[in-house]
């Protein structure tokens, strides 16, 4: 199934197994795993991060599952935004995947943003299609334009002047959709940033953040680059987290 | 770069704290912030992530105290994220909203959460924002007064709107911080290899390899 494959690879790429201890990634399968004894093997993992589990108490986050259809439904359509957001894949009549990365969706593009956004009517307010599309664009590229490490930035600080660089351009573009200067707190800006970062599929984000972890030191931990820094950390994980919980599920289902 | 040491060009003796603002959303956060460093005699500088990371200075008799502010996203959500924020952090603030006592629930899960796992000798306040609507006052100063006493905290009621006890807060919180060389981040600045130095190691070795 294409699903599969796209699970695959990410795992490929981003470690996500090794970078989360195994109790709680065995969490979300508790219930319904019956699989014989021998076959599950816990590799030991290398923590990246340590996390708490996370204590999730909003309305739209399904908290349980314990085979009950309802609860199953809920999980799906809350799984199913985080693996559209990742990536941009879109299920159509028939259940397969397909591709969609390069075309503009605004279902997609508001479901998102309902699920990312505090109040989306205070940043998208009823804007017309090309006006939320335009911006929409302008978002997704802003990144990739500037945050490239792999091509023009070789050394962890010119890597953290480029994440500068790139929440200078989401003021720009979210300041010439508002017109009006915006002042950011974190509680807006924090999903924006995700969406930007997600929606750019920077490459290999997990070793370009290893990398700048390992060879700054500890004056990093202070000052705007390292509040930048930590903000783009938290973003991966967060993505991590959420969409292992996600092919637990699809696993069980 | 904006994380240079300062401490040249104020009075004698400055010192950099970091500070993390925690609480629920929309109790006032990032408000209660702009009202201080906004209405501080010194301008403050503008930053590209605007209020979400703020620095401001607050001058004592005997010293200067510069803040460097970190906002958190309060959401539920994002809870299990807060302690890579937070780490490190010389001085925590939690807010939350008189009108709310779910905002008060929240900070007090907040407060365990920080005396189990924040660096130690963290200052902790806590904050009861927006007392501009005392009419729909629903967390009484008595209770929370007590809880921050049964904890040691600082505990402070302010109203960003009217900008009432926001620069005194700030003023508490700055005279209750240690001010040593081994908190003081000027002091961490000068960390790194001296080039000059006379090599200590050499008298050290003495012993077992003899």
């Amino acid at each position: 199934m294409a699903t599969s494959e796209y699970n695959l690879r990410s795992t490929k790429d981003d470690k996500i197994s090794d970078l989360f201890d195994n109790n709680y990634v065995n969490k979300p399968g508790d219930h319904s795993q019956n699989e014989p004894p021998g076959s599950e093997h816990q590799p030991q993992p290398v923590l990246m991060f340590s996390t708490a589990p996370p204590q999730v108490n909003d309305s739209t986050y399904p908290r349980i599952f314990q085979g009950n259809c309802t609860e199953a439904l809920n999980w799906r359509a809350y799984y199913e935004n985080w693996l559209i957001f990742k990536h941009s894949l879109m299920v159509d009549n028939e259940g397969n995947m397909r591709d969609s990365r390069n075309e503009f969706n605004p279902t997609m593009v508001t479901s998102l943003l309902n699920l990312l956004l505090r109040e989306p009517a205070n940043h998208w307010p009823n804007s017309p299609p090309a006006k939320t599309k335009r911006s929409f664009n302008e978002l997704k590229t802003c990144f990739h334009e500037h945050y490239n490490p792999k091509d023009t930035s070789f050394s962890p600080i010119e890597k953290l002047f480029q994440i500068r660089k790139a929440f200078h351009e989401i003021n720009l573009a979210v300041e010439r959709f508002r017109r009006e200067v915006v002042q950011w707190c974190m509680d807006d800006l924090f999903p924006l940033f995700l969406f930007v970062v997600i929606r750019s599929r920077i490459q290999h984000l997990g070793a370009e953040i290893n990398f700048i972890n390992e060879l700054t030191d500890k004056n990093m931990e202070m000052g705007e680059l390292a509040i930048m820094f930590t903000t783009l950390k938290l973003m991966f994980m967060f993505v991590n987290l959420e969409f292992y919980i996600f092919r637990k599920f699809h696993d069980i289902l | 770069m904006s994380n240079k040491p300062t401490n040249s060009a104020l009075s004698p003796k400055s010192y950099q704290y970091k500070l993390v603002l925690l609480g629920e959303s929309a109790v006032g956060k990032s408000s209660l912030v702009l009202r201080f460093v906004k209405g501080q005699f010194h301008d403050y500088q503008e930053s590209t992530i605007g209020a979400a990371f703020l620095t401001q200075s607050v001058c004592l008799e005997d010293a200067t105290v510069k803040f460097e502010i970190w906002d958190t996203a309060g959401q539920e959500r994002y809870h299990s994220l807060a302690p890579m924020y937070y780490r490190g952090a010389h001085v925590a603030i939690v807010v939350y909203d008189i009108t709310s006592q779910d905002t008060f629930s929240r900070a007090k899960t907040w407060i365990k959460e920080l005396q189990r796992q924040a660096s130690a000798g963290i200052v902790i306040c806590l904050v009861g924002n927006k007392i501009d609507l005392a009419d729909k006052k629903m967390v009484e100063t008595s209770e929370a007064k007590a809880y921050a006493d049964e904890n040691g905290l600082l505990f402070m009621e302010t109203s960003a709107k009217t900008a009432t006890n926001v620069t005194e807060l700030f003023i508490a919180i700055a005279k209750k911080l240690p001010k040593n060389e081994s908190t003081s981040h000027s002091g961490q600045m000068r960390r790194g290899i001296e080039l000059n130095a006379t090599p200590q190691t050499d008298s050290q070795q003495t012993g077992c390899c003899k």
